[in-house]
């Protein structure tokens, strides 16, 4: 099991990525996703905050991200957001390659990487 | 590797290498890990043997490219089965009608070609999202609006050809009747123009929309009888205001009154923007605001009544409450003067109600400040979203959420007489099937002369919940057919079945279209099945 420390640093995916994260996505409203962004931001990624939903990250950010190449990102939020953000991904040539049940509020944190990137 | 039916593996493979020679290798999908992606998440079959799974898919770039493909398909009688974005989600998804089809993915094709500000108006391809389009608009400050369906990472083309709403005015809510002009690939890898698009050097093909001689676009919705590349939109000039105010009426039986007059505001083009349509002893009236609310005590009592409320409890529950039983949200769009008149003329009208409130709405004049943005229902100003799909959210009130929803979404008379008579006739199928209904839920007004019942049901991982709910939608589709109320739309799973309850004259309509069906495509390439249209080498299929 990946604890949330190793996953934060791209965990054993990081291995085989060349891509290192650089962006993160956190749902503010809870505190083990704030605590995920602290240390995301600690390492320097760009974080950004949602609260449910994604359409403002998505327009504001992603969209933009994501027509210039396949950023990955990383992330810890609700299921829906990422419902949302896996499919907005997949168009951009990301590949969830990592999902992980969180212990509370419903949250799940997980990895979007371009195939290339995937072992 | 799954084939298509009826298709040779030689055959098949022979049919991917032309794909890969049309369009580049790499955008030929074959593995599993690729074909994952054209499932469709809300599928009421989700693992079973019957979902509905893509052999293929090829992602041309080009018309051209999508002539190629089309023609070697045809060539070789591999069924394809074309998707814009393929997000339609709870209507179909990005997954075939028919299981073994190849998805022509259409989503490379995805530039905005014209925004024209002075006819407001634009031309799209397939892979261009409502949010694309709004970016489009928005980055080169042109005072345009956009009309969208509750999420918008949707396609225009796909929406519009699945023949989906949205939330402004009359003329622009409904996407198929706000295009003007279309361009399509036949089966045959022909290219037609329709309206004025076929008259070479005319500027008119976002002007005039039928052009000469019979106005075939409308069979190119909600059908499988060519590839739409390129289409146009009449677009809204952004208005210089927006001004809504709510109406309320204090009795169950003044809902005649109430819907009569509403429909005569909208018909004589006083009220312009979309009537939200409620219950206030439910809560808010604007769409998302209502899912979210949970009702007061008495009114939760009130609909636990065994056998339902009577008319007399609703009206006694209303008036210890201090609401009204029916409301609506009227929107105008205009300049403040006229808006005002027409909020000022709808209050006159609705006056003749005894007991009708009114509560005024605040103007808000174009463009809107980031903060107004941020708090108005967004689609009503042509603002792509996903909030939707935040509305079912896991909460302390929701600890469970379902996987995905399938929507059932009969259209009725726009009368109070027919509002009564679904909610009698499904508050009863409801109780039997044991479903949730709520006796004061009233309609939607997507369309401007008929009333449309959106049921959602929902979609779950678990193989027998899905069964129950499948058996629960087929006979609510049989039951509104006996009181003459038929779908708008559906999916796959179900096109079979509402097209059977479209039967006038021994099915005069279905067999119209498969003779159309048979004269276009006779080797039965494109999309079999969809909306329960099979061409002859299929027709054993139909469910």
């Amino acid at each position: 099991m990946t604890s949330r420390r190793e996953f934060v640093q791209g965990g054993d995916i990081r291995a085989s990525a060349p891509a290192a994260f650089q962006r993160a996505v956190f749902d503010e409203r809870f505190p083990a996703a704030r605590a995920f962004a602290a240390e995301a931001q600690r390492r320097g990624w760009a974080v950004t905050a949602i609260r449910g939903d994604i359409t403002e990250l998505w327009r504001q950010e992603l969209a933009k991200a994501w027509r210039e190449g396949p950023v990955p990102v990383a992330g810890m939020t609700q299921d829906n957001a990422l419902f949302c953000l896996e499919r907005l991904a997949w168009d951009a040539g990301l590949r969830l390659t990592c999902r992980r049940r969180e212990a509370c509020d419903g949250l799940v944190s997980w990895m979007m990487l371009p195939p290339a990137s995937r072992a | 590797m799954r084939l298509p039916p009826g298709v040779g593996q030689s055959d098949f493979a022979e049919a991917l290498r032309r794909f890969e020679a049309a369009v580049g290798r790499q955008w030929v999908f074959t593995s599993d890990e690729d074909l994952d992606l054209y499932r469709d998440a809300y599928s009421p079959f989700w693992g079973e043997p019957e979902e509905r799974l893509a052999s293929a898919a090829v992602a041309p770039a080009s018309v051209e490219e999508v002539q190629a493909v089309v023609r070697a398909a045809n060539a070789l009688k591999v069924p394809l089965y074309p998707i814009s974005t393929g997000k339609n989600l709870g209507y179909g998804g990005s997954a075939p009608a028919m299981s073994g089809s190849v998805v022509l993915d259409l989503k490379r094709m995805n530039r905005v070609l014209e925004v024209d500000e002075k006819n407001a108006s634009c031309v799209v391809e397939p892979g261009v999202s409502y949010f694309d389009l709004y970016r489009h608009i928005q980055d080169r400050g042109l005072k345009v609006w956009i009309d969208c369906p509750d999420p918008g990472w949707g396609s225009l083309i796909g929406n519009a050809l699945d023949r989906g709403g949205g939330y402004t005015t009359a003329m622009f809510r409904n996407h198929f009747d706000a295009h003007c002009g279309m361009e399509v690939v036949l089966p045959d890898g022909e290219l037609l123009r329709t309206g004025m698009g076929a008259l070479p050097g005319a500027r008119t093909w976002q002007q005039y929309k039928s052009g000469y001689g019979p106005w075939i676009d409308g069979l190119f919705s909600q059908s499988n009888f060519g590839v739409v590349t390129k289409m146009g939109f009449w677009l809204m000039p952004e208005p210089e205001a927006y001004l809504s105010g709510v109406v309320s009426v204090p009795r169950y039986d003044d809902l005649h009154a109430f819907v009569d007059t509403l429909n005569h505001l909208e018909n004589a083009q006083v009220l312009t923007g979309m009537p939200y349509l409620g219950s206030p002893l439910l809560g808010p009236l604007d769409p998302g605001e209502s899912l979210r609310a949970t009702p007061p005590r008495e009114v939760q009592a009130l609909l636990a009544t065994p056998g339902g409320p009577s008319p007399a409890d609703i009206d006694r529950t209303a008036a210890a409450l201090g609401r009204g039983v029916w409301a609506a949200k009227l929107q105008f769009y205009g300049p403040p003067k006229v808006v005002q008149a027409q909020w000022e003329a709808s209050r006159e009208r609705f006056a003749a109600i005894p007991g009708a409130r009114f509560e005024d709405g605040e103007l808000l004049r174009m463009p809107l400040t980031a903060e107004q943005q941020e708090r108005v229902h967004k689609v009503a100003f042509g603002i792509p979203n996903l909030s939707i799909f935040f509305i079912g959210a896991r909460s302390e009130g929701n600890p469970n959420p379902t996987d995905g929803h399938i929507w059932f979404s009969p259209i009725i008379p726009r009368t109070a007489e027919a509002v009564i008579e679904a909610q009698r006739v499904f508050g009863q199928a409801a109780k039997d099937l044991g479903l949730p209904m709520n006796p004061l839920q009233l309609p939607s007004t997507y369309w401007q002369r008929a009333f449309i019942y959106i049921f959602g049901f929902p979609i779950t991982r678990d193989p027998a919940v899905n069964r129950r709910n499948r058996e629960a939608f087929r006979t609510l589709v049989k039951i509104a057919a006996d009181h003459g109320w038929g779908e708008y739309r559906t999916a796959p799973a179900y096109q079979d079945a509402i097209l059977d309850t479209y039967s006038f004259n021994n099915h005069a309509l279905r067999r119209f279209h498969e003779t159309v069906k048979d004269a276009i495509d006779p080797n039965g390439i494109l999309s079999p099945g969809r909306y329960g249209i099979w061409p002859r080498r299929f027709r054993g299929t139909r469910t």
